[in-house]
């Protein structure tokens, strides 16, 4: 009897313990993916601005530069830079110290050595800072001309940096004039430089001759003044549409790449669904047996194809095939993009969904069926009339799985998506075929190319992981949906 | 039941025993783990380093370069290699888990920029391509040329070159609008052969000898001569684009490591750097 | 539209006739769709057949023994693909000996007390929520917990634990609605013979059950190990010098693997062959068919045993 006993509690107590951890598997999934997400929220804002001081006449060539006998000085008020590599800007520099920088107004750091080259992107004349949403920025920017200067005006001329798109900036920024050299006449200047981000004013011309004088010039402060906090911006640029995570003003805008994913996954599902229940009709209802007993084993061999493999067949057949078809009116460098990783993600999914299908089918009783034939309906008939009804919501929590299944495949999209961020554009017919046959990128392959090359416990490790959350949200709100349906069409598939 | 039961178990048995038996066995091993530019490398390293010294086994992972120092940083390989020089925030992060990050180049990147045959510009500056890059200069006009638009094609952001380029050549500045990005250096040669106003970049092997492409000369900058990636200008670092390929190591090598390493900034070691596509650090 | 049909039935010379064309039309309709419905099912089984076949085209000309078994040379352009089929061979059999008992426990656990409570209600959703979580997410989970948190670095053991992760629900499921399908009469002549609700489980209803629940590990595990994704960041190595053999190191370190090997291929074209790379797709293809082939035979003896 004791040992009944114990036997049963030993298999009772195995059943708890996997059962308590499959709950903390559930509940550590969750826990993990939001805890690695708040990397994400630690990000930087950084913004830069060019600023010269120029002859009138200059050409402004593509970027704002400095002519070289004007002096622009600028230093910190407030905060601290913390941009790696960052030259000490932050302090104004005694009148002694002026006269040895005369030099580095012009903006090019020597050097031969490529890694320095990092260095060489921050100009002297360039005012960059990465910042936490919350906290403000002030420079301070001396600017007056030296004795040689040839022109008899000068002209203040910013431009936001390269890559900085002052639209992607929580702060507001303003440009304003706060003092005037002695003697020299002129307006309140004040310029929001994100509604301005770009332009020039003119000054009354101001030339130092003595080094006291140099601290005398025209005063600017430049300002950024937070708007919002760290973690609302982050989100906010989470849902914008360019994903750039690498560059210096790092961009995180998901949409692209959720776009991407979403239209793949509705092309693929909308492909196989009609063309599953299709044939899983054929399947349930008109098959011999024998055939019946056949087509399912093969089914599932088919379905357990590996991914990669599916993958490597789009790159060599299908990709080629669209490009002879569209590369020269589209000028296309590569078949891969949205629609060979929808056809091939079909292929994917649809034994799933004709072998489900029928599971789904055959799971509607057949006293419907015999009722059916018995008021002389044909099979088509019956099956629109009588069974797809009644299997109706078996064949949803179906297409749902596939969705699901379909969202979050990795492989294929990554070997045939193209790798290259788009945001779709359904504007004109040349465009929608544009977005069909160009490269793009999904989510899933986002995650599996960039992990490899991220700073662990970076803001982008952390956007990453805050990509896999919106996939795993997505896909956990289908997968409930389609259990949902399951429970209510009483299958289990 | 009974059947099945027994079944799993006596698996389980024979992979313990297996385990067991192969423990007395195990050989000495060096682990690599890093940047997917430099897994071939590694590979080779490791499988000509496998007959030189059958009694030391190594492996090489790759991952990326993040990967590999995360991996240092943690202590769970003997060498990172990586393809970029750590950043400060790493190093520190390094030094508070105690680990002392010790900087080993063993090999140098290259990377050319071809043109079309047909184009008349025979050299640039490193600012022109990274404007050309950034979509600043969009016409060969802009860089005394031909009027003709310029076409300008990439690796995507797969490859470690995509990384190379942008950190050292476009200093972390975004790609222009019209780029278009490739699955490959050879289809990339391939797309700027067919293409009057094309531009490229890669490992200078799969330009090198192509039909239809012109390697440039590059210029550090504006004024300076411009060299070609010919071996011994990168050796000497008066071609501009190039990097260090490094191993870092926790420390000073010790040990199996330190001989490994010690091999392949060998001559020999040195000598499978050229089969790859890489530049040696000394003739 | 009176007139159609008037004129209609006067060609056709009254309602019978007309009623037995509208039969001859439905009967034409569902030729016509049941037709077409059987040439997709069709279709569908021979374009992936044909896709099987091409692979095979290409990828049976590099199959060999020496292929199969030897570690790849002269960088990754020549060889084998030995040390990959072990690792994934070995990646499967870690995450089967540790998936296979807390899969089972937990669908026992459901079906014993699934309607229950509203604990095991949440659970039991939560659970065919985790089947359809995409693989990259259980990566992500791998290398957020097991290789950072716990400490394992990129091993083996991240590996299968990922991989148990990845297999358990569908596992759970499986086993699950595999022991609803147990005859209430076979559960209730237990229990009246005076066994323990454990025991009547343990000797009647799970050997009962134990077709559907091996064949669906065996089919999840065939997904596991074409895979990439699980073990993309928490088990992979592309090359090692080290001989495939086990040893307690052997959990610490990364292991070779197909599915990686032949991302890695893709993500550096031209290195690896294409012949090597055919070759790969070719074995990893038939390492699944043959768990496939495993999956119908048990389905198939089993049922015979029982039924």
């Amino acid at each position: 009897m004791w040992r009944i006993r114990l036997f049963d509690t030993l298999v009772q107590a195995a059943t708890w313990a996997a059962g308590g951890l499959l709950l903390l598997t559930i509940v550590a999934v969750f826990y993990y993916l939001f805890t690695e997400s708040h990397y994400a929220f630690q990000r930087h804002f950084p913004f830069g601005f060019r600023v010269a001081l120029q002859p009138p006449d200059s050409e402004y060539r593509d970027e704002v530069s400095m002519d070289p006998t004007a002096s622009l000085l600028a230093t910190h008020r407030e905060g601290t830079d913390e941009l790696d590599d960052a030259e000490d800007i932050t302090r104004l520099p005694a009148p002694e110290e002026l006269m040895a920088m005369q030099s580095l107004v012009t903006a090019t750091v020597q050097t031969s050595d490529p890694n320095q080259l990092r260095a060489d992107a921050l100009f002297r004349d360039c005012m960059r800072a990465p910042k936490r949403a919350e906290q403000g920025e002030r420079f301070l920017l001396l600017a007056f001309a030296l004795p040689n200067y040839a022109g008899d005006r000068m002209v203040l001329a910013w431009e936001p940096d390269v890559s900085f798109d002052p639209a992607y900036c929580p702060y507001a920024l303003t440009l304003r004039l706060i003092r005037a050299p002695q003697g020299v006449q002129i307006d309140p200047i004040e310029i929001d430089l994100r509604r301005q981000p770009k332009g020039h004013i003119e000054l009354p011309l101001w030339k130092a001759r003595t080094q006291d004088e140099w601290l005398q010039g025209y005063l600017f402060e430049l300002e950024a003044r937070p708007t919002t906090s760290t973690t609302m911006a982050t989100l906010q640029q989470f849902l914008r549409s360019d994903w750039a995570p690498t560059i210096l003003y790092a961009r995180f805008g998901m949409l692209p790449l959720l776009l991407a994913t979403l239209l793949i996954t509705l092309l693929s599902v909308a492909l196989a669904t009609p063309l599953g229940i299709a044939a899983a009709v054929y399947l349930s209802e008109q098959a011999s047996p024998r055939i019946r007993e056949w087509f399912k084993p093969i089914l599932e061999i088919l379905a357990s194809i590996p991914t990669v493999v599916l993958g490597y067949f789009g790159v060599m057949l299908i990709a080629p095939a669209l490009q002879r078809m569209f590369g020269e009116a589209l000028q296309l460098s590569s078949g891969r993009g949205l629609l060979a990783t929808a056809l091939i993600m079909t292929v994917f999914i649809l034994p799933t969904v004709i072998s489900l299908s029928e599971d789904a089918l055959r799971a509607v009783p057949n006293s419907l069926r015999e009722g059916a034939e018995a008021l002389g309906l044909t099979l088509a008939e019956r099956v629109r009339l009588v069974l797809l009804p009644a299997a109706k919501s078996g064949l949803i929590a179906v297409a749902l799985l596939a969705t699901a299944r379909v969202m979050g495949e990795t492989m294929i999209v990554w070997i045939l998506s193209g790798g290259t961020p788009t945001m779709p554009d359904f504007s004109s017919p040349v465009a929608a075929l544009g977005t069909l046959v160009k490269p793009t990128r999904g989510i899933p392959d986002t995650i599996a190319i960039e992990m490899g090359n991220v700073e662990f416990e970076s803001p982008h490790y952390g956007h990453l992981f805050l990509l896999g959350l919106v996939l795993f949200v997505l896909t956990l709100g289908i997968n409930l949906l389609g259990f949902a349906y399951r429970k209510r069409a009483q299958v289990s598939l | 039941m009974k059947n099945y039961t027994l079944a799993i178990s006596l698996g389980a048995l024979i992979t313990l025993a297996s385990v067991a038996a192969a423990y007395t066995l195990n050989q000495r091993s060096i682990t690599v783990k890093g940047s997917d530019t430099m897994l071939i490398l590694n590979q080779r390293w490791a499988e000509a380093y496998g007959r030189v010294n059958p009694n030391v086994s190594v492996s090489v992972t790759g991952g990326g370069s993040s990967i590999g120092i995360n991996a240092l940083i943690n202590g769970v390989t003997d060498i990172c290699a990586s393809s970029r020089p750590m950043r400060k925030s790493e190093i520190d992060r390094a030094r508070s888990r105690g680990v002392v990050v010790n900087e080993i180049p063993v090999a140098l990147d290259g990377l050319a920029i071809c043109v079309n045959e047909s184009n008349p510009i025979d050299s640039l500056t490193v600012d022109q391509v990274r404007r050309i890059y950034i979509g600043q200069i969009t016409n060969w006009r802009q860089v005394g040329g031909p009027d003709l638009p310029i076409v300008v094609f990439s690796r995507d952001s797969n490859s470690g070159t995509y990384g190379f380029f942008q950190q050292n050549v476009l200093r972390n500045q975004n790609w222009g609008r019209g780029v278009r990005f490739m699955p490959s250096t050879s289809e990339e040669g391939r797309e700027v052969a067919r293409t009057p106003g094309g531009i490229g970049y890669g490992g200078v092997a799969y330009f090198k000898n192509r039909p239809g492409l012109k390697i440039l000369k590059i210029a550090a900058k504006e004024g300076d001569t411009a060299y070609a990636p010919t071996e011994e200008n990168v050796r000497t670092r008066k071609y501009p684009i190039w990097r260090f390929l490094y191993f870092y190591t926790n420390g000073r090598p010790r040990g199996e490591v330190a001989q490994f390493i010690e091999w392949v900034r060998s001559k020999e070691g040195q000598s499978l750097v050229e089969e790859v596509g890489y530049y040696s650090l000394n003739p | 539209m009176m007139d159609t049909v008037r004129s209609g039935m006067a060609r056709a010379g009254g309602w019978e006739s007309l009623a037995a064309q509208r039969d001859a039309r439905r009967a034409r309709t569902n030729a016509l769709l049941m037709g077409a419905f059987g040439a997709v099912g069709l279709a569908t089984v021979l374009l992936v057949l044909a896709l099987v076949a091409i692979i095979t085209y290409h990828g049976a000309p590099t199959l060999s023994w020496e292929f199969l078994t030897q570690p790849p040379r002269e960088g990754m352009s020549a060889g084998g693909v030995g040390p990959m089929i072990f690792g994934s061979v070995l990646l499967m059999l870690g995450a089967f000996l540790m998936a296979t008992p807390l899969g089972v426990f937990g669908g026992v656990c459901l079906a014993e007390y699934g309607e229950r409570s509203r604990l095991m209600r949440l659970m039991h959703a939560s659970v065919a929520a985790l089947a359809g979580t995409p693989p990259i997410v259980y990566g992500l989970f791998g290398l957020a917990i097991f290789v950072l948190k716990f400490h394992f670095g990129v091993s083996l053991l991240a590996g299968w634990c990922t991989l148990t992760l990845f297999c358990v629900p569908s596992i759970v499921l499986i086993t699950e609605s595999a022991l609803k399908t147990v005859p209430a009469a076979l559960t209730d002549g237990g229990l009246a013979l005076g066994l323990s609700r454990w025991q009547t489980l343990w000797r009647i209803a799970l050997p009962y059950a134990l077709p559907g629940i091996l064949t669906g590990v065996i089919l999840s595990l065939g997904r596991a190990v074409g895979e990439a994704t699980p073990v993309l960041f928490t088990a992979s190595v592309y090359y090692s010098t080290a001989e495939t053999t086990l040893s307690w190191e052997t959990l610490r370190q990364p292991v070779a693997n197909l599915p990686y090997y032949l991302a890695e291929g893709y993500r550096q074209p031209g290195v690896v062959p294409e012949r090597l790379i055919w070759g790969a797709c070719l074995t990893l293809i038939l390492l699944t068919l043959l768990l496939n082939a495993g999956a119908i035979l048990v389905r198939y003896r089993m049922r015979r045993r029982y039924l």
